[in-house]
């Protein structure tokens, strides 16, 4: 009976909003997923409280701090997570989509660039969406975990603020911190 | 690719880095060194560090019968699915040492002979750093007796410290006298306090306390020769008694899974094992597992429990090494891995930056390398 194929479509009717990037695109999302967005969530309640009866895919949210590219990775991820409305999975069915997840989760990073991690945890922060600054958050500082001092400074565009021989003896007591770092 | 991004987004990222990582970022610029070395970001990044048990390690301490003074210390990571990896031989401070207590990251190390001054450490090893306890003096009483003092190390969650506590009993000639002294350090005050309420027992039979919610633990005979469970409280320094789950065999108290450990040890026959599910709650007291003869393939003795699996079935515990005991199966497997000593004590430990401000750990290693130069 369960719909085994991406995700089954929830049953009972399922509003859409469209959200506007700040390169004027228009994405249309499903309500379930759009909520997962507290940015979001929080306009559509307001909205909801002011006169203008408007609601669903008539209304369009603007987000001007978002570009496109962007929103497209988060929606995508925001659908892979699972939906507070849907019918609750038994246990296999749980342990498939976990693993689902995670594959999906793998192959998303392996075709970000690291440069891009920055701007997905920006947005995801504007947006206050909280699962995928987790997600986010925790890619990034996997993939600076080894890195050396030099690239970190270049990623995050740092000015070294230390004169030669301050840095000098930073390096010299904690030189076993430095050991085995990725290359630049 | 580069461009400026906000210390807020900055502030959540770095607490998931590992210890490694954060001490080489202080290295960063100004800004990021003040940032990790703030207690708000020590705090953040430890309680991150629980929750997700990141970057932990088991210490292993060499116990060599034939030469206790040239023991060695290991640190080894110890994954989410309960692997072990590589012992990588780690220098401790000053020089040798027994392994008392462990919290947060952090090893409290004991150097202590009957009659002689104790010396104290508290080190964090992930990180290299250590302070010493200023030696704290017995305040004796006036008559000539000898002294004997027992020791615990643990986290006062009120006051978010670090305490080691030492009871001094006094015996003249064989006679155990009936007055304590109760001593506490405080990691953040730097010194040592006396404790002027005395203890409602008799004697002490733990040889070192057990320490969890911010209290520490013994098993203690009272008056009328009841044996029970006496905790000490390091917030509001009261004292308060359980009562033991069992009354035979050998009483040893552990913490286990968060939860107060009893065990009732009979030499060669069986090791008892029970928890007090719900802290301060005596009706509480669940057994967990009784280890009999046929489930391990060595004496049954006291095993010190360290930890639970991931899935809760098996506990990793310490006999001369390191086994698993599978409570279903009712079976202990020994842990195989050819880096390990021969035979050691185990701590167990997490990321943490405390005491990042303390003494650096000389590597004997690096020092022998930079006189080469």
């Amino acid at each position: 009976m369960s719909n085994t194929s991406e995700n089954p479509k929830p049953s009972s009717s399922s509003a859409k909003m469209t959200l506007k990037t700040s390169d004027n695109e228009l994405f249309e999302v499903e309500e379930a997923v759009a909520m997962k967005f507290c940015t979001v969530k929080q306009y559509f309640e307001d909205e909801k409280d002011s006169d203008v009866a408007a609601r669903g895919s008539t209304t369009v949210i603007p987000l001007p701090n978002v570009h496109s590219a962007v929103l497209a990775t988060l929606i995508s991820y925001g659908k892979k997570l699972p939906q507070s409305n849907a019918v609750a999975d038994n246990h296999e069915e749980e342990e498939t989509k976990k693993k689902e997840r995670k594959k999906y989760e793998q192959g998303l990073l392996k075709n970000l660039m690291p440069g891009e991690l920055l701007d997905l945890i920006s947005a995801a922060n504007y947006l206050d969406f909280k699962e995928g600054l987790e997600f986010f958050n925790q890619a990034l500082a996997d993939h600076i975990q080894n890195k050396s001092v030099e690239y970190v400074r270049k990623f995050f565009g740092i000015k070294n603020d230390y004169e030669p021989h301050e840095e000098e003896k930073y390096r010299e007591e904690y030189a076993w911190a430095f050991e085995g770092v990725d290359e630049d | 690719m580069s461009h400026y991004v906000p210390l807020e987004l900055i502030n959540s990222i770095l607490p998931r880095l590992p210890v490694k990582a954060l001490i080489r970022f202080l290295c960063v610029s100004k800004e990021w060194s003040a940032l990790i070395s703030s207690s708000n970001f020590t705090k953040n990044q430890l309680s991150h560090s629980i929750e997700t048990n990141s970057n932990r390690t088991l210490i292993l301490k060499e116990t060599c019968i034939n030469l206790p003074l040239q023991s060695r210390f290991f640190s080894v990571p110890y994954s989410d699915n309960d692997q072990f990896g590589k012992a990588v031989q780690i220098y401790q401070p000053l020089h040798n040492w027994d392994i008392l207590d462990y919290c947060h990251g952090l090893v409290c190390l004991l150097f202590y002979k009957y009659k002689e001054k104790e010396d104290i450490v508290i080190w964090n090893p992930l990180i290299r750093k250590y302070r010493k306890l200023p030696r704290e003096p017995i305040d004796e009483p006036e008559f000539s007796c000898d002294s004997f003092s027992r020791f615990g190390f643990g986290y006062d969650p009120i006051n978010d410290d670090y305490k080691v506590v030492r009871i001094a009993e006094f015996y003249e000639g064989p006679v155990l006298m009936d007055f304590f002294e109760v001593k506490v350090y405080g990691l953040k005050s730097q010194c040592w306090k006396k404790i002027e309420k005395q203890l409602p027992i008799k004697e002490i039979w733990s040889m070192q306390s057990v320490s969890l919610n911010g209290a520490f633990h013994w098993i203690v005979e009272q008056d009328d020769r009841l044996e029970s469970i006496l905790a000490f409280d390091l917030a509001n320094e009261k004292f308060q008694l359980f009562r033991k789950p069992l009354n035979e065999g050998m009483p040893i108290l552990d913490v286990l899974g968060g939860c107060l450990c009893f065990m009732g040890v009979v030499e060669e026959t069986y090791s008892d094992f029970w928890l007090m599910k719900e802290y301060g709650d005596e009706s509480s007291w669940t057994r967990i597992y009784k280890i009999e003869p046929g489930a391990v393939p060595w004496n049954i003795d006291y095993f010190k429990p360290l930890l639970f699996s991931k899935n809760g079935k098996k506990v990793l515990m310490e006999e001369v090494s390191l086994f698993w005991y599978d409570i279903e199966k009712k079976r202990g497997k020994m842990v195989k891995n050819q880096s390990f000593p021969k035979r050691f004590k185990t701590a167990t430990c997490i990321g943490s930056l405390l005491l990042l401000d303390g003494d650096y750990v000389i590597d004997l290693k690096q020092k022998k390398n930079k006189r080469k130069r």
